[in-house]
């Protein structure tokens, strides 16, 4: 390390960030042809927290020629540092400049990061469209993560991007790299026969065709990359295991994909469907071989819903008996409502509740098809507190289609109900101590409610307004979250290529870690979104149902005539089952691949 | 009791004291080393370490102390080496009787400071006579003073860069610090130098024991 960056990393908080070094990090020397570079705009302590970036790192590291390495973005201090004394951005495991790459690849997971995304490129000294690059020697930049339901509002940054599972297209894109850098195939050669792999969206081949401001029609399309068998999926369980600590600190399990709840709002549960899930006994094996090559003391069962996994009871009994030996605690992330047993809450001290009704009354519940009744919250609330808990955490949604005071009220209702509850019930001598926390509805890409509008900033403050007053209750908390970002969320889950300027003019403002509350700067936004000359309500409003959406061009399975269905029959206030093995609904997934296979 | 000496080189330097720590217990989780666990309220595995090692600076020589009896030296040797990260590999693991609290009894280092001292030997080594050398740093925002020169033990310049025996533990002198103020002695330039922690040292009066002939007295 040169004597530059041993000064810097002196200076700045947790220099173990930027330095790698953790338990089983796979050979960076071995023999290798190509060289991928993952990065998440985020810092180290959250990126590394994320599944998807941990699952294809090691399974590209696993591939005979490849290295793939790391980079997180530096926290402003480290940025800051970087700019100063002119060192390129690097990578965590060899300290290797980002430009060195064959490969850059950034793994977006949701809207505030966009400008992170600049900000790495900045400090990495790429410039940033994929037009610019065509002259010089820089790596093949490439997205992937969650983000990529609607890519078009950073498409233009990128050369390709990979629409769907990683463990299918980007495989399939580096083997077909490293085939053609052997073979001295040039870079544009390269990416015109990677258009034709599943899942491998180039932009500069596939773009929207607008008149008079609409979108007409697309050049072509591109249909999401799916793994046919999860069983069978590789699965890492030598994971990396962190030098310091970070978010989520612990083992994961993945049980399965997709979700057959089809709550509406929710864009995860369409994305990734079809609904795959792995065996019992492959999820058992991996559970221990995970504890056992990291030391970790918490293993968590994750998945959209992990209370609908098939055999959760016997994987919970068998990982208890077998795994955890009593010094490993399973963590359960996204237990429903509905679905709460209080045997699987098991040993530990028994803090908070938490749980997600969304919305406070069961007309509107109906509506977002959140199958959740007044019944079932009744005896969660019950059982829960004669189990012993102490306190509830609840989270719901405001601006949500069709809502009204009644709907509000009905919120401060659940609160009532548990205080009440709590004198029949409680089992401690302390009052219950309740959390409430809302969150703005954003009308996300591939869902039923696409096509409708966000609510708008003066609405946003009046209803938060009315629970603000009427939660005013001794030992009740009210969160929200905040009105600004989740327009400028709104706006990019739904945008187009126009907005790739915003996000320029909002980075050379200033903006970065936009997710960071106390960083987020709404006023920049506003004068970025006006040097660009773009509204903000233009991507905020109702649109039609005929209209031609900027992200139609993506073939995610489930189809954009089941999702209208579902939005008409939101408004008619009726429900639609979960899906299952012998009931499907008809959501179109299963064309990509099938369903509880 | 076992004491695993294990050395922390290249960029886990940048780890925290803390933050090794949980590196070291989650080996021993991942290597199968049991470890006793304290009586009272709250029981933890019983372990200990040397002296916390400032950020960035390397060391060929830490120990870290668990309380375990069911194994062999050799074992321990090898399970926590099949399970550390590689920067922090261990080179020896002794079976002693009890704790050899080397946070209480180690009271210097020696350190490296790379680097071409050699023209500079002679007004360096001299410093080490110093009656008083009083040093200002910055200390969480706040300016501090410290006198080192009764913490400095030794300045010797070789070959390979500067040696230095100064005061661990309390009173604590940090290597940096000192380095840094020969530079403003000397007035060169402030830089960052590699400086690792070469050895552990028990001194008393006039006696120098390494901290490997200081373990003797509790080698089973
Ligand atoms: S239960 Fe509803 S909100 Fe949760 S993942 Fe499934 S569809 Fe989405
Ligand atoms: S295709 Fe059928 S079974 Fe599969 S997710 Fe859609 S509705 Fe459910």
């Amino acid at each position: 390390m040169d004597n530059k960056l041993k000064e810097i990393l002196l200076k700045v908080e947790k220099p173990a960030r930027y330095v790698g070094g953790e338990f089983n990090m796979p050979d960076m020397n071995k023999p290798c042809s190509t060289r991928l570079c993952l990065c998440f705009p985020e810092i180290y302590e959250i990126g590394m927290s994320n599944i998807g970036v941990r699952i294809l790192y090691h399974l590209l590291n696993d591939m005979q020629g490849i290295v793939c390495e790391r980079c997180f973005a530096p926290f402003v201090d480290m940025g800051e540092q970087l700019k100063t004394n002119d060192i390129p951005l690097f990578s965590v495991d060899s300290g290797k400049p980002l430009s060195g790459f064959d490969i850059v690849g950034m793994s977006i997971g949701y809207e505030l990061l966009y400008t992170n995304v600049l900000y790495m490129l900045d400090l990495a000294g790429i410039p940033f469209r994929a037009k610019d690059r065509q002259n010089g020697n820089y790596p093949i930049l490439i997205a992937g993560g969650p983000c990529v339901v609607n890519p078009e509002p950073f498409a233009e940054i990128f050369d390709a991007i990979m629409i769907g599972e990683g463990e299918k297209n980007l495989k399939e894109f580096t083997l077909l790299y490293d085939e053609c850098k052997k073979q001295g195939i040039s870079k544009s050669e390269f990416l015109e026969k990677a258009a034709c792999l599943d899942g491998v969206y180039i932009p500069s081949k596939t773009y929207p065709v607008v008149k008079n401001g609409k979108i007409t029609g697309f050049t072509c399309s591109v249909k999401k990359a799916v793994v046919q068998d999860l069983d069978k999926e590789y699965f890492p369980t030598k994971i990396l295991v962190p030098n310091i600590e970070i978010t989520h600190d612990r083992a994961v399990l993945e049980l399965y994909r997709g979700c057959n709840n089809g709550c509406r709002f929710c864009q995860a549960c369409f994305y990734y469907r079809p609904i795959r899930s792995r065996r019992l006994q492959t999820l058992l094996e991996q559970g221990k071989q995970l504890v056992d090559s990291t030391g970790y003391s918490e293993l968590s069962l994750s998945s959209l819903s992990t209370s609908d996994y098939e055999s959760l009871h016997e994987l919970i009994c068998g990982l208890k008996a077998d795994v955890c030996n009593g010094n490993v605690r399973l963590a359960m992330p996204s237990l429903r409502l509905d679905s709460y047993k209080s045997e699987y809450m098991g040993s530990g001290r028994l803090g908070s509740l938490t749980f997600a009704p969304e919305a406070g009354s069961q007309r509107l519940r109906n509506v977002i098809n959140k199958n959740i009744t007044d019944e079932n919250i009744k005896n969660t609330i019950k059982s829960a507190l004669e189990y012993g808990y102490t306190g509830f955490k609840l989270y719901f949604m405001i601006g949500l289609p069709t809502e009204t005071i009644e709907d509000l009220q009905g919120i401060v209702d659940i609160v009532l109900l548990i205080k009440d509850m709590a004198k029949v019930y409680g089992k401690s001598k302390r009052p219950v101590q309740i959390t409430v926390s809302t969150s703005v509805f954003i009308p996300k890409p591939l869902t039923p409610f696409q096509w409708e509008r966000q609510i708008d900033e003066q609405e946003m403050l009046a209803k938060q307004r009315f629970l603000i007053d009427n939660l005013h209750i001794k030992n009740v908390r009210y969160n929200w979250h905040s009105a600004d970002s989740s327009i400028i969320e709104a706006v990019f889950s739904r945008g187009d290529r126009r907005l790739l300027d915003v996000i320029e003019q909002a980075y050379a403002l200033g903006c970065k870690f936009d997710g960071w509350s106390e960083r987020f700067d709404f006023d920049k936004w506003k004068q970025a979104f006006d040097n660009a000359g773009i509204n903000m309500s233009d991507y905020t409003r109702e649109w039609e149902e005929d209209e031609i959406l900027p992200w139609d061009f993506v073939e995610h399975g489930v189809t954009k005539k089941y999702l209208l269905s579902e939005k008409h029959k939101a408004y008619d206030g009726v429900v639609t089952k979960a899906c299952g093995k012998n009931s499907c609904t008809g959501c179109g997934a299963n064309k990509l691949g099938r369903c509880y296979s | 009791m076992k004491v695993i000496e294990h050395i922390k080189k290249g960029n886990i330097s940048y780890v925290s004291h803390i933050d090794s720590m949980r590196v070291l217990q989650r080996t021993l989780i991942r290597a199968n080393i049991n470890v006793k666990l304290s009586e009272g309220f709250n029981p933890h595995p019983v372990t200990y370490t040397s002296h916390p090692l400032p950020l960035g600076v390397e060391s060929e020589q830490e120990f870290f102390v668990i309380a375990n009896d069911d194994m062999s030296a050799e074992q321990v040797l090898n399970a926590f080496n099949n399970n550390i990260p590689s920067g922090m590999l261990a080179v020896k693991c002794y079976d002693c009787i009890k704790n050899p609290n080397f946070a209480k009894n180690v009271n210097y280092c020696e350190y490296l400071v790379k680097g071409n001292f050699l023209q500079y030997k002679k007004e360096i080594e001299i410093l080490q006579n110093e009656k008083s050398w009083v040093i200002k740093f910055d200390f969480k925002g706040t300016e501090k003073e410290q006198d080192i020169a009764p913490l400095i033990h030794s300045l010797k310049v070789v070959n390979k860069g500067l040696v230095m025996i100064i005061a661990t533990g309390n009173p604590n002198l940090r290597p940096d610090r000192v380095v840094s103020a020969i530079c403003d002695k000397l007035v060169l330039p402030q830089k960052a130098f590699n400086i690792v922690r070469t050895k552990q040292l028990v001194i008393n009066n006039d006696k120098i024991l390494t901290a490997e002939e200081f373990l003797q007295e509790y080698i089973k």
